[in-house]
């Protein structure tokens, strides 16, 4: 029934006196690290990576193991392979899988060292030598180039700048170690190239701008998100290098070609919140301030939500429509940037549009912007094509406190203070499903040992439905985690296992 | 034990919380048939008894323990032992065995038979066991459990008879004090003590050098629980030829059906499920039961770490047949005795397995069991009650949350038909569930 893991060893469990445990425990892989899979171009779970330490065979090779599991937590299969290790005392590395990508029958995977003395500082760049591809057939796995210090390749990929990559392919900006570690508009200007790789690192184009060098002026080219062909860039102007214009502009670039398709300004000082694309449209949704467009965004000013419709194919702007806290006041008095009389506001969170009737469903959070700011009740509403409420449903949850911080929500956004976990689509187009937390959260918390509840809302044929669940065990606890459309994997941990459960949703 | 392979793969489950015995079976019998006795899941005396019958013989099995001589090993011994008495005394609490007069009078005709041929077996208690595995097995303390789900494999008595037979072998061998005190033995042994200090010792290759270690270990204790079986069966020949010696033949035809006992007989096709849960006002889906997610895995078959045949604890029922029939030239010979009066008994052990899966809260496996007797006997008015019992009970579990410990999630290892059930019960949604149930309410 429930899927018995053992993640954090995997034992050859022989028997339980103390020698032979002695000896199984040294026999044992360690659990390094973990990653799902998503099916390729998709948002659902093809399966889950899973990275142990098997042995350290000297002092600069380490043994691992590489398990995979599908979505339905049944193991596919198991690869042992060696990679180079730094036992070094100043430099101890640690493998962590950096990204996997399932591309038809393959995976590429990532697996890099990290060092144990700078946990976290490394780049989020990418090398072209650690890149490996395991083949979903055969479990053999070898480096994605056969000469992994190919120079000729070494020059054209520019080890620091290589970018995650996308969903077809890799980026790499000709950036230098300098250009890394200024990030201050100092350098940037001399990036001005963004190259554009195949899933085998063949070069397949260049974007060239900022060409004119006598030009005191430039733009920064930010990777935003991508969809099948189109790759989307946030640009940031700069009149001179420590003049940035507070812009919110956008290049769809064609990810076969590298030929711009088109740019897009979002109208007045706005700030994206998501990018939808459809088949023949691109939906923007922003939040718009008030403030000049040259301002930077003005989070206490906030007068609306944005959505702004584009053709596809040639960037023409279809509709564009806004929804004004006025828009609300139906249901929740407000002034005209979103406060109520208690001094709280709403942030929009996770957005789902519906192409067949043109509704955008959106979970919200109440928050207040006090000294510890306070994370209120969630908020769902239904807006029609014009961006009009046609449901606003209050969901009372457990109110938060971020002690010390005193933020606006875009910001308390960016710091995961919410309590909104993710969203979901649901199989077959069934519709979409919110999770969010629903009980205390922080040092407080555990030191109680408050139960987990989750809450979980799905939004089905335009009809919103609330469920509360509280993961309780009686001798450990219960965390939930991303699973298959449909589906939640609650992790059951006591004192002496950790198990598995894949529920479906109730709906 | 009787063999490992034929545990289910597909359960891994332990009981977590105590049973409370469900007014719901006495509602069954209302609609059960005249013909048709079930067995009584409300069985407190029962279970009462039988824990001090099984105190008593752990007050004989401690004696034993105390007598020996070196304090770590009896230590160890002591240890392990309370780990597993305490884990039978939970299955009695819980109402785990059986207490019902057909499956008594079955055990004790044939021990009768066979304690009478061969007056040296001691006294033996046979109790049958619920669950989802076709099993049997001793464990030292003149105790044989046999499986109900095994009754339903065999197709004579005296195919249980060999079993028992067997089973009482191990007790006569005293297999089990013998592993747990070669488990402790090996527990403290200098060898393995020097093996792991020296392995710890190891800058590099710890995990190559252990692993190693560890697999002779595991492999000599799989090869000593083979002979252990080979000894059990040839004794076990010896009981039950003297008691059976007209019948010779079935301890043969015993290991035959137990070589093929994983392949499932009865399976469920598209056209069942649509049968089973179609209405006007359900309309049965095709996409309930179109079912591709294995399909889109490699499964590796490869076994990466231990060689398989050096890890069975069993020699292959083909091994066994062949020593059985070396023991004695003519047991090939002789023929099998037809007996018809274990059929009547065989089938009403399905319905036995259909209530005991549910008194387990196994509600998924008792669902499939039931719509396999379903499909044979669609008119059966027991049967269409208890899919709406596991149904409902299913409901529940899916409202909070706890349907993956009672329905097991596709996997390769299952059949086909059984993953279609599993695939099938998860594409309901809410209202269609509702629907479904609604057709086996009345």
């Amino acid at each position: 029934m429930k899927k018995l893991l053992l993640l954090l060893f995997l034992f050859f469990t022989i028997s339980q006196n103390a020698q032979i445990q002695k000896l199984s425990q040294l026999s044992s892989a360690r659990f390094l690290d973990s990653k799902m899979i998503y099916n390729d171009n998709s948002e659902d779970v093809f399966g889950y990576f899973l990275l142990y330490q098997k042995d350290i065979k000297s002092a600069t090779e380490i043994e691992l193991e590489i398990v995979l599991l599908d979505k339905n937590l049944n193991k596919i299969g198991n690869k042992v392979l060696t990679i180079p290790h730094s036992s070094h005392w100043m430099n101890k590395g640690i493998p962590q899988v950096s990204f996997v990508q399932k591309r038809g029958n393959q995976l590429l995977i990532n697996i890099t060292e990290i060092s144990e003395q700078f946990y976290g500082g490394a780049f989020n760049t990418y090398g072209y030598v650690e890149l490996r591809v395991l083949d979903l057939k055969t479990f053999d796995i070898k480096p994605l180039v056969k000469d992994n210090y190919d120079i000729n390749l070494t020059k054209k990929l520019d080890q620091v700048s290589m970018k995650r990559p996308t969903k077809n392919g890799f980026l790499s900006y000709n950036v230098t170690f300098d250009d890394v570690l200024a990030q201050n508009g100092k350098f940037l200007k001399n990036i001005s190239e963004i190259k554009y790789f195949d899933n085998d690192l063949k070069e397949k184009w260049t974007f060239k701008y900022n060409q004119d060098k006598k030009s005191k002026s430039f733009t920064v080219y930010n990777f935003s998100t991508e969809d099948k062909n189109d790759l989307v860039f946030y640009k940031r102007f700069y009149e001179k290098k420590s003049d940035e214009i507070p812009d919110e502009t956008f290049e769809f670039i064609d990810a076969n070609t590298g030929l711009s398709k088109f740019n897009y300004s979002i109208k007045g000082n706005a700030l994206l919140k998501r990018i939808v694309f459809t088949n023949s449209k691109i939906i923007m949704y922003s939040m718009e301030c008030l403030a000049n467009r040259k301002d930077l965004f003005k989070y206490d000013k906030i007068t609306g939500l944005q959505k702004i419709v584009l053709d596809r194919a040639t960037g023409k702007e279809l509709s564009y429509d806004k929804l004004e806290w006025s828009g609300l006041q139906k249901y929740v008095e407000t002034n005209e940037f979103g406060e109520n009389k208690l001094g709280e506001y709403l942030q929009f969170l996770s957005f789902k549009f519906n192409e067949k009737t043109g509704k955008t469903a959106i979970f919200a959070e109440g928050y207040k912007p006090n000294r510890n700011s306070k994370i209120l009740d969630c908020y769902l509403l239904e807006l029609d094509d014009k961006m009009k409420v046609t449901q606003f449903i209050k969901v009372p949850k457990f109110k938060n406190k971020i002690e010390n911080v005193t933020a606006f929500g875009e910001i308390l956004e960016s710091y995961d203070a919410f309590d909104f976990l993710y969203s979901q689509s649901l199989p077959n187009n069934d519709g979409v499903v919110f999770y969010y937390v629903d009980n205390e959260k922080g040092v407080d918390a555990s030191r109680r040992k408050s139960n987990y509840v989750l809450g979980i809302v799905t939004y089905i044929d335009g009809k919103f439905d609330t469920q509360k669940i509280t993961l309780k065990t009686k001798d450990g606890n219960i965390v939930p985690l991303k699973a298959k459309q449909g589906y939640i994997l609650l992790k059951e941990s006591s004192k002496t296992d950790t198990e598995l459960r894949l529920e479906k949703i109730n709906y | 034990m009787l063999k490992n392979s034929l545990i289910n793969p597909k359960l891994n489950l332990t009981l977590r919380k105590p049973f409370t015995i469900l007014l719901f079976f006495i509602s069954i019998f209302c609609f059960s048939q005249k013909n048709k006795v079930f067995i009584d899941t409300t069985n407190h005396d029962f279970r009462k008894a039988t824990e001090v019958f099984y105190v008593d013989k752990v007050a004989k099995t401690k004696k034993f323990i105390e007598s020996i001589q070196e304090r770590k090993i009896r230590k160890h011994v002591d240890a392990n032992y309370k780990e597993f008495t305490d884990e039978f005394f939970e299955k009695i609490k819980k109402g785990r065995f059986i207490n019902d007069s057909r499956y008594d009078k079955l055990s004790l005709e044939l021990l009768s038979l066979i304690q009478k041929a061969n007056p040296e077996i001691p006294s033996i208690k046979v109790l049958f066991s619920l669950g989802n595995t076709a099993n049997a097995y001793n464990f030292g303390d003149e105790i044989v459990v046999v499986y109900a789900k095994l009754l339903q494999k065999l197709d004579n008595k005296n195919q249980l008879a060999f079993i028992l037979c067997h089973e009482i072998g191990h007790q006569m061998l005293q297999h089990t004090k013998k592993r747990m005190i070669a488990n402790a033995e090996n527990s403290f042994s200098e060898k393995v003590r020097a093996t792991s200090k020296a392995i710890a010792k190891q800058k590099y290759n710890q995990g190559g050098l252990a692993r190693e270690a560890t697999k002779k270990i595991v492999y000599g204790n799989a090869a000593q629980h083979r002979k252990t079986e080979i000894q059990a069966d040839s004794i076990g020949l010896i009981f039950y030829k003297k008691a059976f010696p007209n019948a010779k033949h079935d301890a043969l035809t015993t290991l035959e059906l137990l070589d093929k006992m994983d392949i499932a007989k009865d399976s469920l096709v598209p056209a069942d499920f649509e049968r089973f849960f179609g209405s006007t006002k359900q309309p049965f889906k095709r996409q309930w039961i179109d079912n591709d997610e294995l399909k889109n895995y490699q499964y590796q078959k490869e076994i990466k770490f231990f060689a398989i045949d050096s890890l069975k604890t069993h020699p292959d029922c083909t091994d066994r047949i062949a020593i059985l029939k070396k023991f004695d030239a003519n047991i090939a010979k002789s023929v099998s005795v037809k007996k018809t009066d274990y059929l009547d008994f065989k089938n009403q052990t399905k319905y036995d397995e259909v209530i005991g899966l549910h008194f387990l809260k196994l509600y998924g496996d008792s669902l499939y069991e039931t719509l396999l007797l379903l499909k044979i006997n669609p008119n059966d008015v027991f049967l269409k009650k208890m899919v709406y019992e596991n149904l409902l009970k299913l409901q529940d579990a899916q409202k909070t949350y706890t349907l993956a410990k009672c329905l097991d999630t596709i996997d390769p290892k299952y059949y086909d038909s059984y993953n279609l059930y599993l695939f099938f019960i998860r594409q309901l949604r809410k209202t269609e569930f509702e629907n479904i149930i609604e057709i086996y309410k009345s």
